[in-house]
């Protein structure tokens, strides 16, 4: 990969800061009149998902980090490798749960999801952004409840939680964001 | 865009009204080239050189400032002088900066640096309204907002101040202590300001006294201001260096650090020297940027708003 300096950090673009992968956020140029010019960068690791703030040299370079994304189906897991086939070439993936970033919670089988590799390593893997999903356990009702709950949780198919109204019960389908985890609206 | 269309009519209710203020006191307008021979030998200061001749190919600098062909005005005998033009620092883009960007900048015969920074105060209220204005040494700023003395710092402590590790940068990424300084200022004492007046800061260090005389009573400052409101320098003056053997000196520590560097190195300009040979007058001058009046006049966050085309649209 090439080296990418301060003055080419788009948005996404991808670096290898101390060794690890980073997408930078938001990129800011900071300079006193007479004095060195800085940038003020937010970037998010791409390991652990954290945002981080740094503030480097202009015209400092950088690696770029080798990132690409492929879309992947997802196919089964034992709970704690997640197995997923590369929908062009049926090449197998296997993730380890650390790497899902909490996906596991939206995922049915055969579900497409995009998966990014650095190198040849899997590092994360974002689900649709939508999920239809049957709820499975959740409290019935109480009729009177006169406290200020305007929402329960609840279980759904694919083992995550989330909140949902009160009008909604076990067996219903429910339409989830799956970038905040919230419930947003019944599904048919 | 709307908005573009009132920042537009800001910007000529502006120009018209800096014109009056100038000609309400008498300081004539003035025009000079934005290509020069010579150029800025700011080491933070890169420079657009432009080819300028078309068999040689011999280049020329569009000016990072109009100070040096001013001052020529200066030595030549002119009387008190403006000028509204275009400035050029290439790769300064960012909230607060475009590398191509408009400069209003003075000089005053005979002003003292206290004269001259009441004056400033008075133009940036005739653009940004009656904002009020407070005056602290940069000793005194510095001190209370970062607990370091810049003058007896020194480059070691200063650069141990935990803004920077915080910052995740190195030691290594200063070279210097006036480095330090303006980091320090632009990330902690600036901030610390109330952006909703004028703050005039002045008495700068004389490691960074650039083109201004030293203080007669501080040996170790320099008579520079800066001014700042909405979290932003508005402009930079001095009670200008009348000595030539001292321009030389400051002009060439710059072109040695830029020979280092493998930046350009812009010849010591021969054409100001040789004008101010002939006696350079008693005076102060000061650059105020237009832009960023007009976007802390509109109360905007970014100086794009106030560009119709801003660098990466034009």
């Amino acid at each position: 990969m090439g080296m990418i300096s301060t003055n080419e950090f788009r948005k996404r673009a991808r670096i290898l800061l101390d060794g690890q992968p980073c997408m930078i956020v938001e990129n800011e140029f900071v300079k006193p009149g007479k004095g060195q010019a800085f940038n003020r960068v937010k970037l998010q690791n791409l390991l652990t998902g954290r945002q981080l703030e740094r503030t480097f040299k202009s015209g400092e370079s950088f690696e770029e980090a080798d990132i690409s994304y492929t879309t992947m189906q997802f196919l089964f897991t034992d709970g704690k490798i997640y197995t997923f086939m590369d929908t062009k070439s049926y090449e197998q993936v296997e993730i380890p749960k650390e790497s899902m970033d909490g996906a596991e919670r939206w995922l049915l089988e055969n579900t497409e999801c995009e998966v990014a590799f650095w190198g040849e390593k899997p590092i994360s893997v974002t689900p649709p952004i939508f999920m239809d999903l049957i709820i499975t356990y959740t409290e019935p009702a109480v009729k009177g409840d006169t406290s200020n709950n305007v929402t329960k949780k609840a279980t759904i198919e694919t083992g995550g939680e989330i909140d949902i109204p009160l009008f909604i019960g076990e067996g219903m389908k429910v339409r989830v964001d799956t970038r905040t985890g919230e419930y947003v609206e019944r599904a048919k | 865009m709307q908005n573009k269309i009132a920042a537009a009519r800001f910007r000529a209710k502006a120009l018209s009204d800096i014109r009056a203020f100038f000609s309400a006191r008498n300081v004539l307008e003035v025009e000079t080239p934005l290509l020069s021979q010579g150029a800025s030998h700011d080491f933070h200061i890169d420079l657009f050189s432009v080819p300028s001749e078309p068999v040689t190919g011999d280049m020329r600098f569009l000016q990072t400032s109009p100070e040096p062909h001013m001052k020529r005005l200066l030595a030549r005998g002119y009387p008190d002088i403006f000028q509204i033009s275009k400035a050029f620092r290439m790769g300064e883009s960012g909230k607060k900066h475009n590398p191509e960007f408009s400069m209003i900048e003075w000089y005053r015969l005979d002003f003292s640096l206290l004269q001259m920074m009441a004056e400033t105060v008075e133009l940036c209220q005739t653009v940004v309204g009656p904002l009020p204005a407070t005056y602290v040494s940069y000793g005194e700023a510095f001190l209370k907002a970062t607990g370091l003395d810049p003058f007896s710092a020194g480059y070691e402590l200063l650069v141990s101040h935990p803004t920077i590790a915080a910052h995740g940068l190195k030691v290594k990424d200063f070279a210097e202590a006036p480095d330090v300084l303006n980091f320090l200022m632009s990330e902690v004492v600036e901030p610390s300001l109330n952006p909703s007046i004028l703050t005039i800061i002045h008495s700068f260090p004389l490691i960074l006294s650039s083109q201004a005389q030293p203080d007669p009573q501080n040996p170790q400052a320099s008579l520079r201001f800066e001014v700042f409101a909405g979290g932003m320098e508005l402009g930079n003056g001095y009670q200008e260096l009348r000595d030539i053997g001292e321009y030389r000196l400051r002009f060439e520590r710059e072109n040695a650090k830029r020979k280092a560097a493998g930046k350009p190195v812009p010849p010591l300009d021969e054409r100001l020297f040789g004008d101010m040979q002939e006696g350079f007058p008693a005076c102060s001058g000061v650059a105020v940027g237009l832009d960023r009046l007009i976007q802390l006049g509109m109360g905007l966050s970014r100086l794009n708003e106030v560009l119709e085309f801003p660098w990466e649209k034009s």
